[in-house]
């Protein structure tokens, strides 16, 4: 016996004789043996997924004989580097900028050697808190980097110098003052 | 076909995968002919002397505070001259990255905000997080009457959490997310549709969450993701269907991808303790970025940015340590460099890679 009988099929039955008994509800079929289907789908697209997989990587592994060795990869980093400006690596590039000791001591007998650049002294500067911490320590361009207080959080120091030619840097430091406008680089 | 056979062919073809992929490794180190450690030890056959920084040489210019919660994820304008930042502290805040002056300050239907992105204008900033949304705003708009910026757009569709979002290069109406429903989407924002969905559970894509995403500057059809499958893989825009290139070596969650400046190369960072430099047309594994510690303690990369260079790679680690290596020698230049970062309750996991 066929399960599920459309409308249509009881409709012409019941033209036909009057005498047919009415057709047993419909009922949906039981799964034969109790399969999970929901789990073999599941389990079928796990299978596909993983022979998709196979297929790719065999291709892969066509492709892998023709590829360029490392090396050549390096060497394209490597030219891609070097050609291109960085204003952290440029800023750095200088091994004695980092290295010379005495680059904080500021004590008239002490030498600085000729591989470091004049030092930038904060004991050469006042050396009270509330000063370092004031925007009148930004007036002396010497002992800047000894100010506790940064450029934004006082106003006249916060111009923009966008032509300074006194600037060796390919990047505009957006935070130099205009009253001392000697130098826009840090 | 019966369950039993079917379990016997789920087996027989695991089993042909990992062969093929270990003949696929082999065939691959056959090719590093520089060095085990590839770009370092080129770099330095060749001479390349290192980057040094002083103590002073990298310095906070700037503490962009406001956050009263975890600092999720940051981006910035392509003038480099606005931040928007999403903190789970239920905000999004757009700064004036020189003033330090916040321009919006976005309450979010969720809090639960896990990535922000500035759309290629500086118009539009977009954010997704554990609601499996990604909302977009409208920083022209006006705001409502409790003085609250509208949503001008939702992006539904994922269903799980929206991991990391960014916009398609020069494209305002474009835009890719990743998700913890194992698939990336490429979204048309003006329709608010899906355009493709990249994985999925009849595709073949990532197997696990994934959880970052970088689209190539050079090649807008080009992007990564990164996922909890320890896998990086390569899509291309035009070709939902599959990964162009899948890209193992990680032992753990790739949090964080991002494109090398060139455009050819990518890094990626990892729960694995791990950054590693990947070449997107042949699969190299060009060098890995890691630090042993006398404790012990696997440092997960949460977050990765290159210099505009590409020489130094700024990489955020799980306990709050920030690194700085040399990319070409594999060296780490400076660390721990900016505890600033850490203080209150903003914990910054992203980096801007301008720090001047």
């Amino acid at each position: 016996m066929m399960g599920g009988c459309s409308n249509s099929c009881s409709s012409s039955s019941s033209r036909g004789s009057s005498s047919l008994a009415a057709p047993p509800p419909w009922c949906p079929k039981s799964p034969p043996g109790g399969l999970d289907l929901f789990g073999k789908g599941r389990q079928l697209v796990k299978v596909q997924i993983l022979e998709r997989e196979i297929g790719l990587l065999q291709e892969e592994l066509k492709t892998v004989e023709g590829l360029q060795p490392a090396s050549r990869c390096c060497k394209e980093l490597d030219d891609f580097i070097g050609a291109k400006p960085d204003p952290f690596v440029s800023r750095n590039e200088k091994p004695h900028k980092s290295s010379c000791r005495w680059k904080w001591i500021c004590l008239s007998w002490i030498y600085c050697s000729s591989e470091c650049q004049k030092p930038t002294s904060c004991a050469c500067c006042p050396s009270s808190n509330s000063h370092r911490h004031s925007c009148s320590c930004l007036e002396n361009m010497a002992c800047q980097s000894c100010c506790k207080i940064t450029r934004p959080s006082c106003p006249r120091f916060s111009f923009c110098c966008f032509n300074s030619s006194l600037c060796n840097r390919t990047k505009v430091n957006l935070c130099c003052s205009k009253t001392l406008h000697k130098s826009c680089c840090l | 076909m019966s369950v039993a056979e079917l379990k016997a062919r789920h087996v027989a073809a695991t089993e042909t995968v990992n062969s093929l992929r270990e003949r696929l490794q082999q065939k691959r180190l056959l090719l590093l002919d520089t060095d085990v450690v590839a770009v370092a030890g080129y770099a330095k056959a060749h001479g390349k002397s290192s980057v040094s920084f002083g103590a002073t040489d990298l310095v906070c210019c700037r503490t962009l505070q406001g956050h009263t919660g975890k600092v999720y994820s940051l981006d910035w304008t392509p003038e480099k001259n606005r931040i928007v930042s999403a903190s789970q502290d239920g905000r999004l805040i757009v700064w004036n990255a020189l003033t330090s002056q916040k321009t919006h300050a976005i309450k979010l239907p969720c809090a639960w905000v896990m990535t922000c992105a500035f759309s290629p204008t500086g118009q539009f900033v977009a954010c997704g997080g554990l609601d499996s949304v990604c909302s977009i705003f409208n920083l022209n708009s006006p705001s409502d009457k409790d003085g609250n910026l509208p949503e001008s757009k939702m992006l539904s569709g994922h269903k799980g959490y929206v991991s990391s979002c960014q916009y398609v290069p020069d494209e305002d109406t474009h835009l890719i997310t990743s998700s913890g429903d194992h698939t990336c989407v490429l979204w048309d924002i003006t329709t608010g549709l899906r355009t493709s969905v990249f994985g999925g559970e009849f595709q073949s894509g990532h197997t696990a969450d994934v959880l970052s995403v970088s689209i190539n500057g050079s090649n807008s059809r080009m992007f990564v993701s990164g996922s909890c499958d320890s896998t990086a893989r390569l899509w291309d825009t035009r070709v939902a269907s599959r990964a162009v290139r899948t890209f193992h070596g990680h032992e753990g969650d790739v949090n964080t991808v991002k494109f090398f400046p060139d455009g050819n190369r990518f890094g990626t960072g990892s729960d694995d303790g791990t950054c590693r430099l990947f070449d997107i047309r042949t699969g190299h594994q060009l060098q890995e970025y890691y630090q042993q510690h006398s404790d012990d303690e696997v440092r997960h990369v949460t977050s990765i940015a290159f210099s505009i260079s590409g020489r130094l790679l700024f990489a955020g680690y799980s306990n709050g340590d920030c690194y700085v290596w040399d990319t070409l020698l594999a060296q780490c230049i400076a660390g721990k460099i900016w505890p600033l970062f850490l203080k209150g309750n903003g914990k910054c996991t992203h980096m801007p890679f301008w720090l001047f």
